[in-house]
């Protein structure tokens, strides 16, 4: 449940994401009660650094495309936090007071817990490093001592209880006070515009993705009819905006002769193409790549993987890269994590990942992908059973009933995601588990995958979701 | 390798164009193929290259405004193209039959899964009473292996998920033991994991029922390891085709080896991916040489005014590219 | 020192969209339909015979005051009930009125009173449509409720009722027409926002940045005019049936003017002895219902088609 990063990186994070969490209610019966949820996303953790890819993989209902929605407020999620930007050590400090609270919450707070909080509180809030208003960060400081003088006599005190709740108030208050300041699901309107700039997304069908009635021009200015002329050139602003096009176009791959045509004279390789100059047009440090080019041909997206990663270099862009890919994936990513069920369940850099897969998800994963090489024939058996759906996901590990090395304490605890060394986080009960591609189970009645509750409508996320 | 079977399908010449209103677009361009008894190929290509409708073709699907405009295709000697529109029913379903791409919309989604399998069986095999219907659709859903098949009988479409359906478009496709299975890009639209699964279920029931495969699809992976024999089109022809393992380790046509290089492969440290240059060429407009000529860094003057022939390069691996002229061509090899 | 540094010219969008050399349909937007239309809609025989129609009848209706015909209203006690002849082309009228004149006059008032109504519920249609598509939620609840219950009035009943309670006029008839018209069209917009907002191209925008109205004006509504136009056209034929029938009945136009509605009851008693007073205006009428559902239906095969087959 919460991510126990040690991170042993020292600068910060360009993306941090801490439990975001999308769930969307199920409603049935004739007066709409809302009967279960769709675990879309249920307490994510992650952080991007400037200039890296990280790849994102996971079948369908994984919950892999609302995250980058969510980053991005396409989706507003419904918990956790978001931020861009935020120096490390607010980042830090905000996650103690989160996976506290959480301790809290089941009763398992300690008292070292109490003097972290107490640390976190008093960087955050005595050392400017949290900009808000004076007076209440005096009365945080002061509440930071508090705890700290407590924080021995925890154990022994006699109204313990009451005294845990004050200081999950106390951390409620900061974690909103930092929130408002930093996060981006926090942000009002006319910030999150301007942020808006700065962070992306190229989205998986060409097709949809581009207005048929908007000339390409129109369709790669739309950028600076909302935000104004491009603010690295000088000059009026007709020409510069004109000029910015013509680089984007020509950036892309396309030219000049297109940008008066519309959307429908164009290949779908080229429709990618120009999504990604309309993503680019205003400069942003940030792009989330949502499945670019799964409905695109091979050859195609060998030349569209080439110049994403050139792109990448030219400007020194973030790439959030999803795909149900595997290979894709591998092949543009420092860094994979694996979304099963709407939790991530492995990360790892891209190296450690291919030779020493833990997750036995994972494993059947490789396992499962077809090699473009007969001599690799092997009798892949793929996982046995379907693949579930989100609504009311299965407790504990949310992969047991799938898992070919079941055991008694995966069906009830939900494994923590622990780092195993270097940077690699899994989520499994058994972490060492001997690398062998999946083995055969006897197939259960799926009955998971059908509907048991007969004609339910799921709110998907409408405008004002 | 090759000379003891007995070929079940032999395509010879097909063309099939569509006769649009901007123009005529040729789809397929003279399509020279053969299937064995008890074999599976693999008919690899991008969009537009034509592998659907070939299967389309063959059974005689091609919808309007196309029209096979030249060509035999002969299945055990019975010229398909000739025969009446009933005639060809009897043909469609019973001895050959296919599998589409997105089974959720291939399904009808107001019958049951019974009322499905059961309409085909009993038109095909002229069975009529309800017990021995109801056995008969137990069977193929078991040989599809689908648990709890009772249950799954009197369910509807839309309460399967996307693998399940697909087994039952499959086990309507195999219900009256087919002599060729035609499986239009059948997974697709599945997870990667689901794929692995319904791919080696198609290996092991063709194997088992002795019935031919023709796979389509654009993966090469997918290919590599259901497919006895590959064939790669491009642009309404065929380029290559050969045996499998013959063709990924010695691929002929600049083709075969772009495409091969483009693939990302897993595990293959690669910066950049070795790019083919250029678009698919426009099938309206008619090209009188190599239609790769655009793309290829080996073409010549040649290849833009001639066609390449079909010529053999070793036993059973044919290619259709100027850089190999014509050698012996076997006859009875094609 | 130097002047204070002036403001970069605020280039209008207009002047440069008008500079484009490559002509309206490049340009995107309602250009384009317009452009689409006139491309594919001449190879279309409805549309094309629909069109001329509508041209013809427009530019007479239009044109009616300074064609060199008789004042309609003019009373010639000489030419009483006359069959048509050289100088009265469709003859005269029991009060010596030209039939022909009556009947360009006519087509003014029908065609005014036709465009009028449905482009006023068009307005009032396609943005209410066009709210309650794009937002959902309560103020979908509340707008779709109010078109339920519009939806249900019957166009002609509410026309009487209105000349019933507020005395009978032209102005009233077009109220009531686009009282019940405006639902149609805003159930019809309703529709085509609630699929287009779902498109991608509008997260795209959300994603750079854009307001709401910005998404619902420059994304949401043109791509939902395509079956706007076509309900139109056949609206104003629906709008010239009503009027027509309203004024036979008494109720809308108001002697002198006239109205081919109007012609056809004062001709009724005559149809034997004179037929040509009844006759002329009927087919008058026929052929402006036709000229409009044609256009309507032929634009509908242009554009319907055009919209989903635009891939390859």
């Amino acid at each position: 449940m919460t991510a126990d990063s040690t991170q042993v990186s020292t600068e910060s994070s360009l993306v941090e994401i801490v439990k975001l969490e999308k769930l969307f209610p199920v409603r049935k019966g004739v007066f709409s009660r809302v009967v279960a949820h769709v675990h879309a996303m249920d307490g994510i953790d992650l952080s991007i650094k400037k200039g890296e890819t990280l790849g994102l993989v996971g079948e369908s209902g994984c919950g892999k495309t609302t995250v980058g929605r969510a980053l991005l407020m396409l989706i507003p999620p419904t918990g956790g936090y978001t931020f861009f930007e935020t120096p490390k050590s607010v980042v830090d400090n905000f996650k103690v007071l989160v996976s506290v609270r959480d301790s809290i919450k089941l009763g398992k707070m300690t008292s070292s817990d109490a003097l972290r909080v107490a640390d976190a509180l008093s960087t955050l809030f005595s050392s400017g490093e949290c900009d808000i208003a004076d007076d209440k960060k005096k009365h945080l400081c002061k509440d930071a001592d508090k705890i700290r003088e407590s924080a021995s006599r925890l154990a022994t005190m006699s109204d313990r209880m009451k005294h845990e709740d004050d200081i999950r108030k106390v951390i409620e208050s900061a974690i909103l006070e930092v929130a408002r300041k930093y996060c981006i699901n926090y942000k009002d309107k006319s910030r999150l515009k301007a942020l808006r700039a700065r962070m992306q997304i190229v989205f998986q069908d060409p097709y949809s993705s581009l207005d048929p009635r908007f000339t390409v021009e129109r369709i790669v200015g739309e950028g600076f009819r909302i935000h104004g002329p491009p603010k690295s050139m000088s000059g009026d602003r007709a020409t510069v905006e004109r000029e910015k096009i013509h680089q984007l176009i020509e950036q892309v791959g396309l030219s000049e002769s297109h940008l008066t045509r519309l959307p429908h004279e164009f290949s779908g390789g080229q429709k990618q193409r120009i999504a990604l100059a309309r993503a680019l047009a205003l400069e942003p440090d940030f792009i989330v790549l949502d499945e670019p080019t799964s409905a695109l041909d091979v050859s195609v997206q060998a030349q569209a993987l080439n110049l994403l990663k050139m792109l990448q270099k030219r400007f020194g862009l973030t790439y959030l890269f999803i795909s149900h890919d595997l290979s894709v994936v591998e092949h543009m990513s420092d860094r994979i994590a694996v979304m099963y069920l709407g939790k991530i369940i492995e990360l790892a850099s891209a190296d450690e990942f291919l030779s020493n897969a833990l997750h036995p998800y994972t494993q059947a994963l490789i396992a499962s992908i077809p090699m473009p090489d007969p001599k690799l024939r092997k009798n892949r058996k793929g996982i046995e059973g379907e693949v579930p759906s989100p609504i009311n996901p299965p407790k504990g590990c949310r992969f047991h009933p799938r898992c070919a090395y079941v055991q008694e304490g995966c069906k009830n605890i939900e494994p923590p995601l622990v780092d195993v060394g270097n940077g690699h986080l899994v989520a499994c009960h058994l972490q060492k588990v001997p690398q062998r591609p999946a083995e055969i189970k006897t197939p259960e009645p799926s009955q998971e995958a059908t509907s048991s509750f007969g004609p339910i409508r799921v709110q998907l996320p409408g405008k004002d979701a | 390798m090759t000379s003891e079977k007995k070929p079940i399908l032999e395509i010879r010449g097909l063309r099939t164009q569509f006769f649009l209103q901007e123009g005529t677009v040729t789809a397929l361009d003279g399509i020279d193929l053969t299937i064995y008894e008890g074999e599976s190929l693999g008919m690899c290509g991008e969009t537009g290259c034509g592998k659907s409708m070939t299967a389309f073709s063959i059974l005689r699907l091609v919808p309007h405004p196309g029209r096979i405009t030249a060509g035999s295709v002969k299945f055990k000697g019975i010229d398909l193209l000739k025969l009446s529109h009933d005639h060809m029913r009897g043909v469609r379903g019973k001895r050959i039959s296919m599998i589409f791409q997105d089974p959720s919309t291939s399904l009808d989604p107001v019958f049951t899964i019974r009322q499905q399998l059961g309409e085909v069986i009993s038109l095909h095999q002229n069975i009529y009473d309800k017990d021995a219907l109801d056995a008969r659709i137990l069977d193929a859903l078991k040989l599809v292996r689908i648990a709890a098949p009772e249950n799954v009988m009197r369910q509807y479409p839309h309460e399967l998920s996307g693998g399940m359906k697909q087994r039952v478009m499959i086990a309507l496709a195999l219900s009256c033991s087919p002599e060729l299975l035609i499986a239009d890009e059948p997974t697709t639209a599945l997870d990667v994991t689901i794929q692995a699964q319904v791919l080696n279920l198609l290996k092991d029931l063709a194997r088992k029922t002795g019935s031919s495969m023709m796979l389509i699809t654009h993966n090469l992976g997918v290919v590599a390891e259901t497919c006895d024999r590959v064939c790669i089109m491009y642009a309404g022809r065929i380029v290559e085709d050969a045996e499998t393992f013959e063709l990924f380790a010695r691929p002929m046509h600049p083709y075969t080896m772009g495409l091969l290089s483009a693939f990302p492969k897993l595990g293959e440290k690669k910066e950049e991916l070795a790019v083919i240059r250029g678009t698919v060429p426009n099938l309206m407009a008619p090209f009188p040489g190599c239609a790769f000529v655009d793309r290829c860094d080996r073409a010549t003057e040649l290849c833009m005014s001639k066609r390449p022939t079909r010529v053999v390069v070793s036993p059973g691996h044919f290619v259709s590219c100027h850089l190999y002229p014509a050698g012996d061509v076997k006859p009875n090899d094609r | 020192m130097n002047q204070t540094m002036i403001n970069p010219p605020r280039i209008n969008p207009r002047r440069r969209l008008n500079d484009a050399l490559l002509g309206w349909k490049m340009r995107g937007g309602i250009r384009q339909i317009v452009a689409e239309i006139m491309e594919r809609g001449s190879k279309n025989a409805m549309v094309v015979i629909g069109a001329t129609i509508v041209i013809i009848l427009i530019a007479i209706a239009v044109l009616a005051p300074i064609l060199p015909i008789v004042d309609p209203t003019l009373q010639n006690g000489n030419a009483l009930t006359k069959s048509p002849s050289s100088t009265h082309w469709f003859g005269t009228d029991t009060l010596g009125r030209d039939v022909f004149s009556r009947v360009v006059w006519g087509a003014r008032i029908s065609l005014f009173v036709g465009t009028v109504a449905i482009l006023f519920s068009l307005l009032i249609g396609m943005t209410l449509g066009l709210t309650a598509g794009y937002f959902g939620g309560k103020i979908d609840y509340l707008i779709s409720g109010t078109i339920d219950l519009f939806w249900t009035f019957p166009a002609f009943l509410l026309a009487l009722a209105f000349a019933a309670v507020l005395g009978p006029s032209l102005t009233n008839v077009m109220l009531a027409i686009s009282v019940s018209y405006w639902a149609s069209f805003a159930r019809l917009v309703r529709g085509q926002a609630l699929t287009v907002r779902e498109r991608l191209f509008v997260e795209a925008s959300r994603a750079l940045g854009a307001n709401n109205w910005r998404i619902m004006f420059t994304h949401v509504l043109p791509n939902c005019l395509a079956p706007l136009i076509v309900w139109a056209s056949i609206g104003v034929a629906d709008a010239i049936t009503i009027e027509s029938s309203l004024s036979f009945l008494g109720v809308g136009t108001q002697p002198p003017a006239a109205s081919w509605g109007y012609m056809l009851s004062s001709a009724k008693t005559f149809i034997e002895e004179a037929p040509w007073i009844a006759v002329f205006p009927g087919i008058a009428i026929l052929v402006a219902i036709l000229g409009f559902n044609l256009l309507g239906d032929g634009l509908r095969d242009v554009l319907d088609p055009r919209l989903k087959g635009l891939r390859r």
